[in-house]
């Protein structure tokens, strides 16, 4: 039983997940960290291996097609039913489907009035009409059935110009990209020996502005290494600032890491790694305090973004909001954080 | 002129080929100790010496990595002074240069994404990551010095690639800038191609592979090559996405060094030395030019 805020008494938040794959198998254990909220089953193809991943953790296992006696549902695991079945029992669904995916269960999403469904950020604005982010956009998701969390980078991007702009208010930014060409486990949909940009602007800027209200611009290109994203900002403030200043309002932000002596995006993995880091995931975005370089009222920084876990926390605070469950976004940010083992002090959540 | 080349690596080949194609420079020799470069240099008709003081020559073109000595002027193609830019910088100034009769730039951000190895250099990496460069990096001071007056700003990463260097650029000039007069004054630099993506060149491999087809010798390409699609407008500001192959690109600038070396004005010697290499207009456009 968990405390609703009003003194409310309520169960704990029933959770599914569509798609034990990268960002779905990390959702998993992050809602079971969390105590109001559970998993209560893992959907997926009956032909995918992912589905035994998520049954070696106790999940429960559903299918969403036909199964075939090889498939690797019905060979490896206890399949407790199909996706109808699962789509009963929960309140909140987290499709966590390849791009374009989600589209295809629409129907059988609005035939349940009352489920959830949080989609992450291959996604577009228009799945549901709202996008989320923790600090900028928490609120707008109260009650809503269709929410899309903002992709990796997008997120990561928020979190930067967000502590610029709480603290010294934004006149421009840009921001170019350099973004992995592939996530470990997948064979290379991207470059294997070349880099690729974005032809025109990246999807980046404008998806934070589905979110938070900020000018700027983003350039993106892919290249071939596997670890995570490397973000290179110029932010054009609106008053001018010391080095200091910008190094002490990224410390006290959340989900936010300054730190320095990481020399590549490999060293910095190999450090989460050895840090016990489940995964090695470090979902907070690494501010390179070398990088940080101010001139007059611009700021130069260039942060870290590991795309397989950024997006793990804001999906849990976006479970909270559309399930009403708390009002206050920092309160929810601060519990998914102490549950997940990244929370800094208490004073840092005080907004 | 007479002409000698200390080192036959990477880019102390391409020197000695473009001096040979120069009518005004004549190349005296190479001067080298690897066994291995030796060889390939004697291979392609150079004469080979041991050090400097055998040959007879006007100007030396230092090709290595580190410092020589000689009574003759020395042009340094990666340190000393007298060095020819940074393929990187030389792709920033020669954008800026041409865009000079639209406008002034006032600030550059450029985020440089380097190669990290030549694929022959096997002790170099990395292999899965993007790299960090901090504190002073020499090839923002030499940029900062190319642009007096300019606020220059860059951030360099190495990535586990091989072959060319792209950049995302951000110049903000002093007065609105129209994108197509933009285009069209690129366009016009032969030592800038500007193409479009959906014409075949979704990356920087495809880029590679159609100066391969084209029969370049070692497919080289000196030009800077910037995506179309890349380049826009807001407000004050230009941007796009370029991409260089290092090796080649200050092959052009090395050659006009050794010429006004000896007095000649620069805008003859960039016509002469773009005539000479077949850098003569945008093969990408379906232009044939050039010596094949």
């Amino acid at each position: 039983m968990v405390m609703k805020q009003g003194g409310l008494r309520m169960d704990p938040i029933k959770v599914a997940i569509l798609g034990y794959g990268v960002i779905g198998r990390r959702l998993a254990d992050a809602v079971n960290a969390q105590d109001d909220m559970i998993v209560v089953g893992v959907a997926g193809r009956s032909a995918s291996t992912t589905l035994r991943d998520a049954e070696l953790r106790a999940y429960k296992i559903y299918i969403t097609d036909s199964p075939k006696p090889e498939d690797a549902s019905q060979r490896l695991c206890n399949v407790k039913g199909d996706f109808g079945d699962l789509l009963k029992k929960c309140d909140v669904l987290l499709d966590c489907t390849p791009k374009g995916v989600p589209k295809e269960y629409l129907d059988i999403y609005n035939r349940h009035e009352k489920l959830v469904t949080i989609v992450q950020g291959g996604e577009k604005h228009s799945f549901g009409g709202v996008s989320f982010n923790s600090f900028a956009s928490y609120p707008k998701a109260k009650g809503k059935k269709k929410v899309r969390v903002i992709s990796c980078s997008s997120t990561g991007t928020t979190r930067f110009l967000y502590t610029m702009k709480e603290n010294f208010g934004v006149e421009d930014a840009f921001v170019a990209l350099i973004r992995r060409g592939s996530d470990p486990i997948k064979s290379p949909k991207g470059p294997f020996n070349c880099m690729r940009p974005v032809m025109g602007q990246s999807h980046h800027v404008p998806d934070v502005n589905t979110v938070m209200e900020v000018p700027g611009f983003s350039m993106a290109v892919q290249v071939p290494t596997s670890f995570s994203h490397v973000l290179s900002f110029q932010v054009d403030l609106k008053r001018e600032v010391t080095r200091d200043e910008v190094i002490s309002a990224l410390e006290k932000m959340p989900r936010v890491i300054v730190g320095e002596g990481m020399h590549s995006t490999a060293e910095l993995g190999e450090y989460y790694l050895d840090m016990g880091r489940p995964r090695r995931d470090r979902p907070e975005i690494f501010v390179w305090k070398e990088s940080i370089k101010v001139v007059g009222k611009t700021v130069y920084a260039s942060i870290n973004v590991h795309m397989e876990s950024i997006t793990i926390p804001e999906t849990i605070d976006c479970i909270r909001s559309t399930s009403d469950l708390e009002e206050s976004n920092w309160k929810s940010i601060y519990k998914t954080d102490k549950a997940l083992g990244m929370d800094k002090s208490e004073d840092c959540y005080k907004r | 002129m007479k002409v000698i080349v200390v080192g036959y690596g990477l880019s102390g080949k391409r020197v000695v080929d473009a001096v040979n194609l120069q009518e005004d420079m004549e190349l005296v020799g190479v001067v080298e100790f690897n066994s291995f470069a030796r060889k390939m240099a004697e291979k392609k008709g150079c004469k080979l010496f041991s050090n400097l003081g055998e040959a007879e020559a006007d100007i030396v073109v230092n090709c290595t990595l580190n410092k020589i000595n000689s009574d003759k002027p020395v042009i340094n193609v990666h340190s000393g002074s007298d060095k020819v830019p940074e393929p990187n910088n030389i792709a920033i100034k020669r954008i800026i240069d041409t865009l000079d009769k639209l406008g002034k730039v006032k600030r550059v951000f450029a985020t440089v994404l380097s190669r990290g190895a030549h694929a022959t250099d096997h002790n170099q990496g990395p292999i899965d990551a993007i790299q960090q460069i901090f504190g002073k990096d020499p090839e923002e001071e030499e940029l900062k010095n190319l642009l007096p007056g300019v606020d220059v700003f860059t951030k360099r990463v190495i990535v586990s690639t091989s072959r060319s260097n792209t950049q995302i650029v951000k110049l903000d000039f002093e007065n609105l800038i129209d994108k197509s007069k933009a285009v069209a004054a690129l366009q016009s630099n032969n030592r800038i191609t500007v193409a479009s993506a959906k014409d075949g060149f979704p990356d920087t491999a495809h880029v590679v592979e159609f100066y391969r087809d084209l029969g370049r010798t070692r497919f080289d390409m000196p030009e800077v090559f910037i995506w179309e699609e890349t380049l826009s407008t807001q407000s004050n500001s230009l941007q796009m996405v370029l991409c260089i192959y290092p090796d080649a690109t200050s092959i052009p600038e090395t050659i006009d060094a050794i010429r006004t070396s000896s007095g000649n004005k620069l805008p003859d010697s960039i016509a002469k030395t773009n005539e000479s290499l077949g850098i003569n207009g945008d093969e990408t456009r379906g232009i044939k030019n050039g010596p094949y």
